[in-house]
């Protein structure tokens, strides 16, 4: 081991004293201090100085109003990020009717805006959407799991009385996919039952519904900002798996999901 | 409770003690948390947290930048770590704060205060935030020494003012 020298030990020391060294790097801060009573001293020095950050500072509490401020103003994007109202195109085509290029190009736009409106959205890709959306939004607020358990015998009868179907609850630790809990979910506005599973700190939700004659569907495979989607059918239920794993990660998931099922 | 509700207070700190203005931190909190919500297809998926406060501290640092009346606000050129330019401390016996609580947080939020942003901002994410030298590097997009060498002078040049603002 290289022995340290002053300037290096001072700067080792905030590793140190932040748990942040591995541990033959805490070792050899050890054994200089061990040997330098001006590195201890500084060593000390440092100690109380991060101690007294720590206990001293004021932390900001933010003001209750600015939440509210946020929140108006997602809101309003919100429904904002729908498509362009027909009314605000309309509008933009005699705002730039100028001369005749503009007006051939504004005609065309108009024209397309009105396809686009015109067509439908399909139902399955506003299920889509509205999956990554609750998934994503479910790891940022991490608040992803209403109960934490690895043992689907906790987790099953947590959702009787929430819903009116009985979820299937397999842990699929052994498979490589350990089960950590489940939460109350919301999709096409019907309450949903969602599993969260874990692979290699990837976070897998599944989301199961009952199956209904003007539910939406989803093909097998679907890749979706980025996420990719698993889905299938069973026992009159709907299972959609997301995670932002591969294609073959994620249908390996579903494949132990099946399987504990068919096992049972 | 929505998404972006339990950040709101790091994300406040961070600004708060960044900007040291209440209305510019406002601005940027408010901001930056729009931003997140029309990026939302952007994140990862793993530290919403630290992706929150990089999208804070960007903003953070636009203002900065814009409002700068002198350059001594805002010195970025901190990165290179000079073993031989750690600030001796001066060796007062005893260097330990004589002094009343309240006065004590005072002069503590006067030096942090003073402090070049980056060592400031370096601080309040490990020590109020309890954020990791990896959480730290991701949110102020610097690599982990950069961090241990900006927290190493950051607590040195803090006890060094401490010291001039006590013992005058």
């Amino acid at each position: 081991m290289t022995e340290l020298d002053c300037p290096h030990c001072r700067l080792e020391i905030h590793g140190y004293l932040d748990n942040e060294l591995d541990a033959g790097a805490a070792l050899a801060v050890h054994r200089h201090l061990n040997g330098c009573q001006a590195c201890q001293d500084y060593c000390i020095n440092m100690r109380r100085t991060k101690q007294l950050v720590r206990d001293g500072v004021q932390q900001h509490q933010a003001p209750r109003q600015l939440r509210n401020d946020i929140l108006a103003q997602i809101k309003q994007r919100e429904a904002a990020t729908g498509r362009p109202s027909f009314a605000a195109l309309f509008g933009q085509l005699f705002a730039y009717r100028t001369n005749a290029v503009t007006t051939f190009a504004s005609l065309a736009a108009l024209v397309i805006a009105i396809v686009i409106i015109a067509l439908p959205r399909s139902h399955d890709d506003q299920l889509g959407d509205e999956i990554v959306s609750e998934h994503v939004r479910s790891l940022l607020a991490q608040r992803n799991i209403d109960v934490v358990s690895s043992d689907r015998h906790t987790v099953k009868p947590w959702f009787s009385g929430k819903l009116d179907f009985a979820p299937p609850v397999y842990d699929l630790k052994e498979q490589g996919f350990p089960l950590l809990g489940g939460r109350l979910d919301y999709l096409q506005a019907q309450p949903a039952a969602a599993l969260v599973y874990e692979q290699n700190k990837h976070i897998i939700d599944l989301f199961i519904q009952p199956v209904t004659a003007s539910g939406s569907k989803l093909p097998p495979n679907l890749k979706l900002r980025g996420y990719q989607l698993v889905s299938w059918q069973q026992d009159g239920l709907q299972f959609i798996a997301i995670a932002d794993m591969d294609k073959e990660g994620l249908t390996a998931f579903s494949a132990a999901f099946r399987s504990a099922a068919a096992g049972q | 409770m929505h998404w972006f509700e339990p950040h709101m207070d790091a994300a406040w700190n961070l600004a708060r003690w960044l900007l040291r203005d209440d209305a510019a931190a406002e601005d940027a909190v408010q901001e930056s948390f729009v931003r997140a919500f029309t990026a939302l297809d952007q994140f990862d998926g793993h530290n919403a947290k630290a992706w929150l406060l990089t999208i804070v501290r960007n903003r953070c640092y636009s203002w900065l930048k814009q409002n700068a009346t002198d350059s001594s606000a805002l010195r970025l050129d901190d990165d290179l770590f000079d073993t031989d330019a750690l600030p001796e401390l001066a060796d007062h016996a005893s260097p330990e704060l004589q002094l009343a609580q309240a006065e004590t947080r005072e002069l503590l939020h006067k030096a942090l205060a003073e402090l070049p942003a980056t060592f400031r901002e370096a601080l309040i994410l490990k020590e109020l935030e309890d954020l990791s030298y990896k959480e730290i590097a991701t949110i102020t997009q610097v690599p982990i020494g950069t961090v241990m060498s900006r927290l190493a002078r950051g607590r040195t040049l803090l006890k060094t003012s401490l010291q001039r603002l006590t013992l005058p």
